[in-house]
């Protein structure tokens, strides 16, 4: 007996509606973990964060050199304001050298703020500037986490370090994870100052590369994502002394089929690699030992 | 501890149906219609508890011979993230099974897929290789029940893949084990696999549950209405 022509006449619109009607689903959104928070604890952050066994004496950050700031960034026509922290001394922006750090897509500044304090004390206590936003989206960041808004969120806070005083011969920018992307997309195309040097830990290279990685096949990445991300071809265009750094056990973000690629296509001959032994995604400041990460990236941003 | 969770699930839900249910087991009857649907995918870890991804689709199958069926199959789950995707092919027969020995059964199939994103289109091989065995005698207008194995085949045709990185893969296996519970006019069916078992599952965005540090596991519902 054949299925009922009345009811396949029936069915068949109904499948197509619903198909035509869901297929917007897309993996972009996945891309970004923010967790929305009413305030910064900073120190007294209860919950679990990264790099949460740093001595707390050691890499203590004075209430003086906290800088907490807000400015205002657009992107694809929607305002966020974009909260911020500044670790130094602000007044001395013009004559410091200054690490942009681009945190990961873990939730928000309270999460990375050990890492913030850890930089703080790299080539010695407050040597250098660090400054740390949240993506719109993140903490406390109003707007939604989007591809554009992560470039325009930090280019922001370039501009508001420019404003005050800072010059693009003493600025470092530091991408984590995520956080490499607008790192990387920002040296390779300013939009304001061109960094210094660029160091990026743990980098991915592209959407397709994480979707070959997990599916076993050669698909393409438009199957799951429109975002254009593409550390592994950004890099090509930077010039700037290059640091990477990835754990050789990075259970995430595979060393060989991401980071390898971007410090491949790095066009030299101003760069070095650093795969460190027994790291994994988010450990590689804890399982090189702090001192020797600090040694590590004051030595490179030394290096004329 | 995973930073991007939601990145794991949702291609774990796009994997495709390299890890989807086994389409038919034994052909239908000469002249018979068959449409059914399917839920079900392999298990991840996600947010510490063990869940099996929902991919889903809906298939329609026609008896061509008493030992052949010809089926095919739209991805529900992979039209949602914009993907069409459709599957053609056939089961034969090649041995029935009888009291005691089991029947033997091979399924060759086209996947064809395309995103309405950039028009990037694939097409991907599969091979199912299936024994079964009656389980009961069943009574009256009811069949037996099916107690059924096997192995499925996934053809990478790709030479290279993402940063022209050389393709290495290009068979990706799986083993199942399933029983089909049959009535008269339905049956259904629950199935588990072991995808891709010769791959290691570690250094990903994903988390794979499996029994060991190779592919993941999956478990799948089916059920088809006869006509």
């Amino acid at each position: 007996m054949r299925p009922s022509a009345t009811a396949i006449r029936h069915l068949l619109p109904v499948l197509l509606a619903v198909v035509a009607l869901l297929q917007a689903c897309r993996l972009d959104d996945e891309l970004f973990n923010p967790e929305r928070i009413d305030a910064y604890l900073l120190d007294a952050y209860p919950d679990e964060r990264e790099l949460d066994d740093l001595p707390t004496q050691d890499y203590a950050v004075p209430p003086h050199l906290i800088h907490p700031f807000t400015y205002t960034s657009y992107a694809e026509g929607e305002q966020a304001t974009i909260y911020a922290f500044y670790l130094g001394n602000v007044d001395s922006i013009g004559v410091d050298t200054v690490i942009m750090y681009c945190h990961g897509n873990r939730g928000h500044m309270d999460y990375y703020w050990n890492r913030a304090k850890l930089l703080t004390h790299i080539g010695g206590a407050f040597r250098y500037g660090v400054l740390m936003i949240d993506y719109r989206g993140f903490g406390m960041s109003t707007g939604s986490p989007s591809e554009e808004g992560l470039y325009a969120d930090v280019a922001g806070g370039l501009s508001w370090l420019h404003e005050h005083g800072l010059t693009e011969d003493r600025l470092v920018m530091y991408g984590y994870s995520l956080g490499s992307a607008p790192a990387t997309k920002l040296t390779a195309e300013p939009r304001g100052m061109r960094p210094k040097k660029l160091i990026l830990e743990a980098p991915f290279a592209n959407a397709e590369v994480m979707v070959q990685d997990a599916t076993g096949l050669a698909l393409p990445g438009s199957y799951f994502t429109s975002l254009e991300i593409n550390n592994a071809e950004e890099i090509r265009s930077v010039h700037a002394p290059f640091c990477w750094i990835h754990g050789i056990d990075d259970d995430f973000l595979n060393i060989d089929t991401h980071g390898e690629v971007v410090y491949a296509n790095h066009p030299g001959p101003m760069k070095e690699a650093h795969r460190i032994a027994g790291a994994q995604h988010n450990d590689v400041p804890k399982a090189m030992g702090y001192g020797t990460y600090a040694t590590m990236l004051a030595d490179f941003i030394r290096r004329p | 501890m995973r930073h991007w969770l939601g990145v794991g699930a949702y291609l774990l839900v796009v994997l495709l149906t390299s890890c989807s249910s086994t389409t038919l087991i034994q052909p239908i009857k000469r002249g018979q219609w068959a449409v059914g649907a399917n839920l079900g995918g392999p298990m991840i870890s996600f947010k510490d508890a063990p869940v099996p991804v929902p991919l889903s689709g809906i298939m329609v199958a026609r008896g061509y011979a008493d030992s052949i069926t010809v089926f095919s199959r739209l991805h529900i789950t992979s039209a949602v993230f914009g993907v069409a995707h459709v599957e053609a092919g056939l089961v034969k027969e090649w041995k029935a099974p009888a009291k005691w020995r089991p029947g033997f059964s091979t399924a060759p199939s086209l996947h064809f897929m395309i995103d309405t994103w950039e028009g990037r289109a694939s097409l991907y091989p599969q091979l199912d290789l299936n024994t079964y065995c009656f389980v009961g005698s069943g009574r009256g207008a009811k069949p037996p029940d099916l107690l059924h194995a096997g192995m499925c085949n996934w053809f990478e045709l790709r030479g290279s893949g993402a940063e022209g990185r050389t393709q290495r893969r290009h068979v990706l296996p799986a083993f199942h084990v399933g029983y089909t519970l049959a009535r008269p006019k339905w049956n259904y069916t629950i199935e588990t696999k072991w995808i891709a078992p010769f791959t290691s599952n570690e250094k990903l965005v994903v988390d794979y549950i499996s029994p060991s540090r190779q592919g993941a596991l999956g478990l799948y519902l089916s059920a088809n209405r006869l006509f």
